[in-house]
């Protein structure tokens, strides 16, 4: 079900009445999450909520296992004033210490094992297969796998990454395994940042689950405008702007202009389509009482290419950083091994987005300008200079750009002719008409995104009189209208 | 509204009243009424500017060929048909190919439209041009005969054409009550530089280039795809959809029997379709013929063409059109279609 159907908002018309009629009850409000949210994922396809009740299911008991460990080694760790009269008495609790700390990895490792198996069979099996097949190929060799061409459960990336930061947080004593069910089962399925996120982490939103939560104005008046401006983002920019992309990214000779203006119009694409149902999904949570996180801070603001990355999918770079940078050693073992891991981690960034080549070389070259960005920040070559922010920020969208024509793109072939098409330039009757579409498009965009820089105030517009926040609100719900499809185009980021 | 329980085993409350949720929607939906109120007002006193059918290639397209119907044009050839007659015949090139050089229109429209409608772009113009027609070539692709008419809305624009009416009938009740085609038609289409949708967009950019492209190459169109599909289709199942036999009688009707009236289908990707799909092909036209009754059939075109002549099944590309306008010019020549 997308946000942009009316599917969609009969789902959460009578979502809201019941909603309502919960509200005296915390484990039916939970439940209502959880049923509603189940509903909401088996609209795509019913097959696939075995996925997602096998994640959370897995999960939910080896935190509850480790909990147990967690709680018989701290009755060790807090007796430390009893006399140990027999040594003996003494090896055996170190012995059982070490054993349930293995214990304790077991069952992170049946976690990570269980969550990225499912994720490795129905995203990655068929890539890594028909990559080996042309590999063994250049040989001469043959190999008889067959595919498993499986359809690529919606959203798993996304959910597999909120319960592997659950465990892991477990583990680490960061989080306290819950032993509510219907509590884990709505952090999981949590129907708003479902398919698309934000990532949430239990920190954050299980307790929410847990508590009474207080809807006020302020969080309704806020959400609705989130969900409004997020739905325009998506009906009116995001798809538009993809009536410029398409038809270049599916053309054999473009020149340099298209190259350029449908690349520029990629980045606004993707851009107003995954913030446009970050909006959304924030907008509904807020009118529901929950908060959840900012995963876009004026991404095309970026001054450097790290900038970028601390602006644009937050909880995806948070989590990178906090799940595989840190503990791979992130910048504490010299300057070698820094670069290494943001090598490891922009790579496995990039194979999160899809099942791809294109997708690699994208993570590649995102950790190519972070290292760059690094050794630039600290001089490790360069001396001493200082650009002037605006060339910074030319630098970084020139950066960014070209980043997104590898992430658009469907082959290295594709690549490499896009590539070539800007040192063909002509004076095309078409591109006046491009150029002024793009232009129109990316203007609201870009104003109210002005005044949010300026300010450092995101929500703005909730500053306005009421008078003049809602007739703004009233026009927008009329250009969606205007632009609306009576079959919703998805969301780039559900394919991932 | 407010609620605080103090239960701990309590969901929500709300920490807000009916009228103050209301203080917050009332402008919202104050803001939409009166905007659709003053869109249907300003539309009602005819103070918004004339309709401009300029959003989508498919209105440019109608407007053209009803504007065409009265204009000034020597044309002695009209081809009519689906898009694959736009698009795969380059009208100036035919008419430079075929002996006396006759002026020759299109007026090719597309899918998913009563054939009917194709019957009137010809007899129209064949009735406001008295004795300068002599030939109706009408192509159309395989695909369109086992169809079903999909599109009500082109039909009624096209009909609202006939009655000055160029704003298009209203899609739904819903869009009527709402002013969408007032605030599309009248108001953004004058202000929105939407460049045309898809592959076209990147050849004509705006819907007002498609516009004067159309004259300058009276009426034919060109899709600049590249068809790269792999893997054949069987199409033995299609069988002639009974609407269709009937939409080609009132067609035929729309002629008058003193013009000629060849009937072709439009060549397929060779990727697309084997060589069989050439019996197939003729046993569609002749069939088709039966409820037609085309003088000529044209029946010596190629059936499928290589896959660089193709934009995409149905549409020849660019190289396509020209090939496949020089195979028509010496086909119409060789049956001497217009000698008769």
């Amino acid at each position: 079900m997308l946000f942009n159907s009316t599917d969609f908002f009969a789902f959460f018309g009578v979502f809201l009445l019941a909603w309502y009629l919960v509200r005296g009850d915390l484990g039916a409000r939970n439940w209502l999450i959880v049923f509603a949210s189940y509903i909401f994922y088996a609209w795509w396809d019913y097959r696939f909520t075995a996925l997602l009740l096998w994640s959370s299911v897995v999960d939910y008991a080896v935190a509850i296992g480790m909990g147990r460990v967690q709680s018989s080694s701290s009755s060790f760790e807090a007796t430390p004033s009893v006399p140990h009269v027999d040594n003996n008495d003494g090896d055996r609790s170190e012995d059982d210490k070490s054993s349930l700390r293995l214990r304790r990895k077991l069952l992170l490792l049946v976690s990570l094992v269980s969550n990225l198996g499912v994720l490795f069979f129905f995203k990655y099996f068929d890539f890594f297969r028909e990559s080996m097949r042309a590999l063994l190929d250049q040989f001469g060799m043959q190999m008889n796998w067959t595919g498993l061409q499986f359809i690529l459960p919606v959203g798993i990336s996304f959910y597999t990454f909120q319960t592997i930061s659950y465990t892991v947080d477990v583990y680490r004593g960061r989080v306290e395994a819950t032993r509510n069910f219907g509590q884990f089962l709505a952090y999981v399925a949590f129907f708003p940042q479902l398919v698309a996120g934000p990532i949430e982490r239990a920190s954050h939103l299980l307790p929410q689950l847990a508590r009474k939560l207080t809807i006020t104005l302020p969080m309704v008046e806020s959400g609705l405008w989130l969900f409004i401006w997020g739905l325009f983002k998506k009906v009116v920019l995001a798809d538009s702007f993809g009536h410029l992309v398409d038809p270049v990214f599916s053309y054999v000779d473009p020149e340099a202009t298209q190259t350029l203006i449908a690349t520029v119009a990629f980045a606004f694409q993707i851009y107003c389509d995954f913030s446009g149902y970050t909006d959304m999904a924030r907008g509904m949570a807020r009118m529901l009482g929950f908060d959840l996180m900012l995963n876009f801070n004026l991404p095309y603001f970026a001054i450097s290419v790290q900038d970028f990355w601390r602006r644009w999918h937050i909880s995806l770079s948070t989590w990178l950083r906090d799940y595989l940078y840190v503990p791979l050693g992130g910048n504490r073992l010299g300057v070698g091994r820094t670069h290494l891991n943001l090598l490891v981690v922009m790579l496995l960034g990039g194979l999160w987005h899809g099942a791809a080549w294109n997708f690699v070389a994208w993570g590649l070259w995102q950790a190519v300008g972070l290292m760059a960005n690094r050794l630039w920040a600290e001089r490790t070559f360069a001396r001493p200079v200082r650009l002037p922010g605006a060339l910074n920020w030319l630098l970084t969208m020139l950066f960014v750009l070209y980043g997104w024509l590898l992430f658009r793109s469907t082959s290295a072939e594709q690549v490499l002719v896009l590539t070539a098409s800007l040192a063909h330039w002509s004076p095309p009757i078409w591109a006046g008409a491009q150029f002024r579409e793009l232009l129109f498009l990316a203007a609201p965009l870009v104003i109210l995104q002005l005044f949010q820089w300026r300010t450092g105030d995101h929500e703005i517009v909730l500053r306005l009189p009421r008078w003049a926040r809602g007739a703004l609100q009233a026009v927008l719900i009329y250009v969606i209208l205007l632009f609306w499809q009576r079959e919703a185009a998805p969301f780039i980021y559900f394919q991932f | 509204m407010t609620n605080d329980p103090s239960s701990k085993a309590c969901g929500h409350g709300f920490d807000f009243s009916v009228p103050q949720l209301a203080g917050v929607l009332i402008p919202i939906v104050l803001g939409f009424a009166l905007l659709i109120g003053l869109l249907q007002a300003l539309a009602a006193f005819k103070w918004l500017p004339t309709a401009r059918p300029v959003q989508g290639f498919d209105e440019v397209l109608l407007s053209h060929r009803h504007t065409m119907l009265r204009a000034d044009h020597p044309a002695e050839i009209i081809v009519i048909g689906d898009s694959s007659s736009a698009v795969n015949i380059e009208a100036p090139l035919l008419s430079r190919l075929l002996p006396a050089e006759p002026r020759v229109l299109n007026q090719g429209m597309f899918m998913g439209i009563d054939m009917a409608i194709y019957g009137q772009a010809a007899g129209n113009f064949i009735k406001h041009h008295p004795g300068q027609v002599k030939l109706v070539v009408l192509l159309t692709t395989a695909e369109q005969l086992p169809n079903t008419r999909m599109s009500p809305y082109h039909e009624s624009y096209w009909h609202g054409l006939f009655e000055g009416d160029d704003t298009g009938k209203p899609r739904s009740p819903a869009s009527a009550w709402l002013a969408m085609d007032v605030a599309r038609l009248r108001l953004a289409n004058h202000v929105v530089p939407f460049a045309v949708h898809g592959q076209s967009g990147w050849f004509y950019g705006h819907p007002l280039f498609l516009r004067d492209h159309l004259p300058r190459h009276d009426g034919s169109t060109v899709d600049r795809g590249w068809f790269n599909r792999s893997g054949r289709e069987d199409l033995s199942h299609w069988r002639i959809n009974p609407d269709r036999a009937r939409e080609a009688a009132k067609l035929r009707d729309a002629i008058p029997r003193d013009v000629t009236l060849a009937f072709g289908i439009a060549p397929m990707p060779e990727g697309y379709v084997g060589p069989e799909f050439r019996d197939q092909r003729d046993a569609l036209m002749r069939e088709f013929n039966e409820w037609l009754q085309a003088d000529i059939l044209l029946t010596n075109l190629p059936a499928r063409l290589p896959n660089g002549y193709c934009a995409s099944t149905v549409h020849l590309n660019q190289r396509g059109q020209e090939a496949f306008t020089r195979l028509l010019a010496e086909e119409l020549e060789r049956l001497g279609a217009l000698g008769r």
